[in-house]
């Protein structure tokens, strides 16, 4: 097992001592339960963001605006705002046909 | 200010109102005006083009794009988001979707929001805009 001391703002640590002490109760070990929680979290979102971002350097994307223009000129007769609705039809219909 | 999915969507149809739209969009993407949307608007816009045989490639250039965005910011629900949309529902006409848009705001402390949608006119602590007025 490691050991880490850290220094944290006294407005992180109470609402961290708090939360830990919801989720774990008051038992020996409950704060170290929720940092193990909180820590391994945070790095799984770092590491998954520096592979995003490698991805995003790769693919040598421009804008939102030259990626997105125009794909969807196939679809007459909608505008986006109906089309923007269409959307929880469609998670409906899919979760009715998966039954 | 707030993104709604129609924003996007307007490019995408191509449709009268684009202009207006990509010169916003282009604003926020050089991170001249800082905004948010949501992972379930993100969400949206993917399962309608998915839904209109866009290829994936596509889909993923666009949600890499969104990523790299240097003024766009993204709101990811919880489960208890879910709950609190479905408590406005409850209390008002709009949609599970327009609903969860409010409650991404309200958790951003967030007032406006860049749609063409009127359903979020006249709402209480919603200011609706258009992308024309921004920029």
């Amino acid at each position: 097992m490691g050991y880490i001391k850290i220094q944290i703002s006294d407005q992180t640590e109470k609402k961290f001592r708090q939360a830990a002490m919801k989720r774990f109760g008051y038992a020996k070990g409950a704060l170290s339960l929720a940092a193990e929680k909180a820590l391994q979290e945070w790095g799984n979102k770092e590491l998954a963001k520096e592979e995003v971002d490698k991805i995003i350097q790769d693919a040598g994307i421009s804008s939102i605006v030259s990626e997105i223009e125009g794909i969807l000129k196939h679809v007459k007769g909608k505008t986006s705002v109906e089309l923007q609705h269409e959307a929880s039809k469609i998670r409906a219909e899919r979760a009715l046909g998966a039954r | 200010m707030f993104i709604d999915a129609n924003i996007f969507l307007e490019v995408q149809l191509e449709q009268n109102r684009s202009r207006e739209c990509k010169d916003f969009l282009d604003k926020v993407d050089e991170g001249e005006l800082q905004a948010f949307t949501s992972d379930f608007v993100i969400d949206s816009i993917v399962i309608i083009m998915e839904s209109s045989n866009v290829q994936t490639s596509k889909i993923l250039t666009f949600l890499l794009a969104v990523r790299g965005s240097k003024g766009l910011s993204i709101y990811n629900h919880t489960f208890n988001d879910r709950i609190l949309a479905a408590g406005v529902m409850l209390k008002s006409n709009l949609t599970f979707d327009d609903s969860m848009v409010t409650v991404a705001m309200k958790a951003l402390k967030i007032e406006t929001v860049v749609s063409f949608d009127s359903h979020f006119s006249g709402l209480k602590g919603i200011k609706r805009v258009e992308p024309k007025d921004l920029i």
